[in-house]
């Protein structure tokens, strides 16, 4: 029986992607697949949206090294302060998963948005997702903090004469690369397909690809929708795909 | 406790660490939400804004879908989960990853998904006129909205459920067996109470990314309308700040009480597990 | 009560082509304490679990009860008590609880379940602790929670996989001695596994010998120890002396005697309490390794050469 549900829910979630990847190659939806293949949509999609797909990975890759500059040490900080501030810090740095990106962003325009051109400029939408994912960073570096026996571990490179720089650099990092590369992988994906923020953070003149997105969705037809989609996802899957096995290698 | 502070150097190194961080909380998270909340005060107030008709139907059609998805999710998830967890097959690693994969997909990706799957032009529609003679098309209904969130919570919740489960002893289920438990013995009271932390943990997590859920909505522009489609119309169209500033503070605040109260549950199950 | 349990022609291949066990055939009397010992990954866990239905045999493998077949019968439907390796008592219920698991299972009403959990208490030596949770006991009292849990509902056939594996030396001790009190008045047919043959000859009053997959030999531990199928055999249940060929022979096979015809350069000796073990160099055509013999009183220093005198009739004959 459990065997049958997990089928269904694998048509579930896989049937609409496949569905939608060939609606972005069919000639006309109306008439179905037999209406003929073609990548016209994909190619018009192309010159529509190519900034929206720049825009996102750009952000993405920013988005990631903010995170891991600012949530790894910070990480450390927390996991080795067995105080009560730190665990208030901790619930107060994860916050932001918990309020609703629309209220985030309002906040920001509300505080932010007169200061001279920073509305219009890309980082403004990096702060806020920084914001939004240096929570899951965070979690997945903790948890690895925590997990392995690094506290026995860094007292032994003390005992070697290791100082705090090269305990950090020669034992904590390559011990909680595998949460690393799990908090890295998330970062990324969730900095590509934010929209909820987004979508109030964003301007004509920075507009990401989920925007970009949702335009197409909106205004389009159907067909270049679907290729937009298909564009997405052969975007979005190879580096997840490979950040994945990497990090399961890694992690064991 | 000494100790472990030791072994982390002193405490300025800590804080410094830690400061960049809590510096762009601070200013970017923080000071924003305080201002937002200020405003709800100011002008029409709260009070007007969050009890209109209009805003409590949002509300209560955002919280009532968000919770319907969140068990759902959880209950599917929990069968799915355990059964990737304990069984091996062939191409089970495949279907892992493209189980979990749509857990990348924005919300306005998965909108246009159960569009294609059961809008007008759609997949089920399609089959239903073959079968019956009439297209069947929920997605612009409270149906397809609960299609698209179910469709964004079910990876999250199948990828969280099935490490617990990975986790979860096998030799308590052998050994519920070996005292004559039938299976749904064993599912009740080994796997689900072995779960319980896990299974609240992902459906906490579940409903409060349903209530904050914005792309699906907008793409499916559905008769039900939920709350941050309210704010955001609210906001572009009605440029009306003090209203969606209210409203976003009325929504912050439901999911946080929700979250704070799943998260006492989960600490009571956990210290009795 | 108890039962006679038989192992036909069992065995069990994994689908990577690990063979776990190979065809073997095996019967435990009734009311009989059978040891499996063996070293690490040799087939004992997997020969526990197919007589508990927690594994299938290969094709051609059946398990019989007292001449039934039940090799379909899963292992909720076998009627055993199974203690596990490291107890897999459940978490989320107390000693009682896990104690009475087997009994509320069974549809036993409450007022008999509870009667029978405090009888179980008293005899683990338990009382007083039905009410505390499983993660806050020691670790024999653990041990003794879940013997109590696999006894509680009055199996016919007790299978335990290193139940003392989790347990420090002394303790271990203790518990056996208690356990075997405890299966003396049960007279459960019982079977566990053991990589410790102290442990297997003290509590077996039959012991199965294993490596890699096969059964080397069942009998009283007197017989294995004292008629050992092989060299393998008889090494891993005490220590052998190699006198030349295929010729063995215990360590108190051997006596210091000034008229001995066998000799030996003494290399060691441990100082053990009771008596003194040492390890000499043999000076016989032949013998390979070293000696071992235990003495009481003085010992003869390190270097100094010994003549000893060998009981004829002790002398094993062993095949590699
Ligand atoms: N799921 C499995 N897949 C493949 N091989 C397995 C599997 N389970 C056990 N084995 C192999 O079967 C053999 C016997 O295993 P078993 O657990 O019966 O050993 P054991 O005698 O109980 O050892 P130990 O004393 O270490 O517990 C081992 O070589 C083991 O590696
Ligand atoms: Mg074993």
């Amino acid at each position: 029986m459990s065997a049958v549900l997990t089928a269904i829910v694998a048509l579930f979630l896989i049937g609409p992607v496949l569905l939608s990847a060939l609606a972005g190659v069919t000639a006309n939806w109306f008439l179905g697949a037999s209406a003929g293949l073609t990548l016209a949509w994909v190619v018009k999609v192309w010159d529509l949206y190519a900034h929206t797909i720049g825009l996102s990975l750009w952000l993405a890759l920013c988005c990631l090294v903010c995170t891991l500059l600012l949530g790894v040490p910070a990480a450390y900080a927390l996991a080795r302060t067995p105080s009560r501030l730190a665990r208030l810090l901790e619930e107060l740095l994860t916050l932001p998963v918990a309020v609703p990106g629309i209220a985030t962003a309002l906040g920001l325009i509300l505080v932010w948005g007169a200061v001279g051109d920073f509305r219009i400029h890309w980082t403004f939408l990096l702060i806020g997702h920084v914001l939004f994912t240096l929570p899951f960073m965070l979690r997945a570096v903790l948890a690895a903090l925590r997990g392995a026996e690094l506290e026995v571990l860094e007292e032994a490179a003390r005992a070697c004469g290791a100082n705090f720089r090269q305990r950090f650099l020669g034992v904590v990092l390559p011990n909680i690369r595998g949460g690393i590369l799990a908090g890295a992988l998330m970062v990324t994906a969730l900095s590509i397909g934010e929209f909820n923020m987004t979508l109030l953070l964003s301007t004509p003149h920075t507009m990401t690809l989920p925007v970009g997105l949702a335009d197409s969705y909106a205004s389009m037809r159907l067909e270049v929708g679907s290729a937009f989609t298909l564009v997405f996802l052969v975007l979005l899957v190879p580096p997840l795909v490979a950040m994945q096995a990497l990090s399961e290698r890694l992690g064991r | 406790m000494a100790r472990r502070s030791e072994s982390a150097g002193p405490f300025l190194l800590r804080a410094a660490l830690l400061a960049p961080a809590l510096v762009l909380l601070l200013a970017f998270f923080l000071l924003p939400l305080a201002k937002l909340a200020m405003l709800g005060f100011e002008g029409q107030g709260y009070w007007a804004a969050i009890t209109a008709p209009r805003s409590l139907r949002a509300l209560r059609d955002t919280v009532l879908l968000s919770a319907a998805v969140s068990f759902s999710a959880v209950a599917l998830a929990a069968v799915v989960g355990h059964f990737l967890a304990r069984r091996r097959f062939p191409g089970r690693r495949l279907l892992v990853a493209m189980l979990t994969l749509p857990m990348a997909f924005p919300g306005v990706v998965v909108g246009f998904l159960v569009i294609l799957l059961a809008g007008r032009q759609g997949l089920v529609g399609s089959v239903t006129e073959a079968l019956f003679g009439e297209r069947l098309v929920f997605a612009y209904s409270f149906a397809g909205l609960f299609a698209g969130y179910l469709y964004f919570s079910l990876p999250r919740c199948i990828a969280t459920i099935m490490a617990a489960a990975e986790a979860l002893d096998p030799a308590l289920e052998e050994a519920a067996r070996s005292l004559g438990a039938r299976r749904w013995r064993v599912v009740r009271d080994v796997i689900l109470p072995g779960l319980a932390p896990a299974l609240v943990a992902s459906g906490a997590i579940c409903f409060a990314t349903a209530m904050g859920a914005l792309g699906t909505a907008f793409t499916l522009a559905t008769d039900t309308s939920v709350l941050p489609m309210l704010i955001y119309t609210e906001f572009t169209l009605a440029t009306n700040l003090g209203v969606a500033a209210s409203l976003s503070v009325l929504l912050g605040a439901t999911t946080w009480v929700v979250l704070a109260l799943a998260r006492g549950a989960s600490g009571s199950l956990a210290a009795n597990a | 009560m108890s039962l006679t349990a038989l192992l036909q022609n069992c065995a069990r291949s994994f689908p990577d082509g690990t063979r776990a066990l190979h065809p073997t055939t095996l019967e435990f009397a009734a009311g009989s304490v059978t040891a499996l010992l063996g070293p690490s990954g040799c087939g004992k866990t997997t020969t526990l679990r197919l007589l508990a239905g927690l594994a299938m045999p290969d094709a051609g493998g059946r398990v019989l009860f007292d001449g039934t077949d039940v090799t379909g019968l899963p292992v909720e439907q076998r009627g055993i008590g199974m203690v596990f390796q490291n107890y897999a008592l459940f978490p989320n219920r107390d000693v009682a609880g896990n104690i009475g698991y087997g009994l509320e299972v069974r549809g036993v009403p409450k007022a008999e379940r509870t009667a029978r959990v405090a009888e179980m208490l008293r005899l683990t030596r338990l009382e007083g602790l039905g009410h505390r949770r499983v993660d806050q006991l020691s670790g024999g009292q653990r041990q003794r929670v879940a013997l109590a849990r696999a006894l509680a509902p009055a199996p016919r056939l007790l299978l335990l996989d290193e139940p003392f594996g989790a347990l420090d030396a002394r303790l271990r001790e203790a518990l056996r001695a208690e356990l075997a009190a405890l299966l003396a008045t049960l007279r459960i047919t019982t079977i566990f596994v053991t990589h410790d043959q102290a442990e297997a000859m003290a509590l077996g009053d039959q012991v199965v010998v294993m490596q890699s997959g096969r059964v080397l030999q069942q009998g009283s531990p007197r017989a294995v120890y004292q008629q050992p199928a092989n060299r393998f055999v008889g090494q891993f249940v005490g220590t052998l002396n190699h006198l030349g060929g295929d010729r063995f022979c215990r360590p108190e096979a051997l006596r210091p005697d000034p008229a001995g015809t066998l000799g030996g350069v003494v290399l060691v000796s441990f100082f053990e309490g009771g008596h003194t073990r040492l390890h000499l160099r043999p000076e016989v055509p032949g013998a390979e390794g070293e000696w071992v013999l235990n003495l009481g009183g003085t010992v003869p220093a390190a270097g100094s050469r010994m003549t000893l005198a060998l009981d004829s009739a002790a002398v094993l004959h062993l095949p590699a």
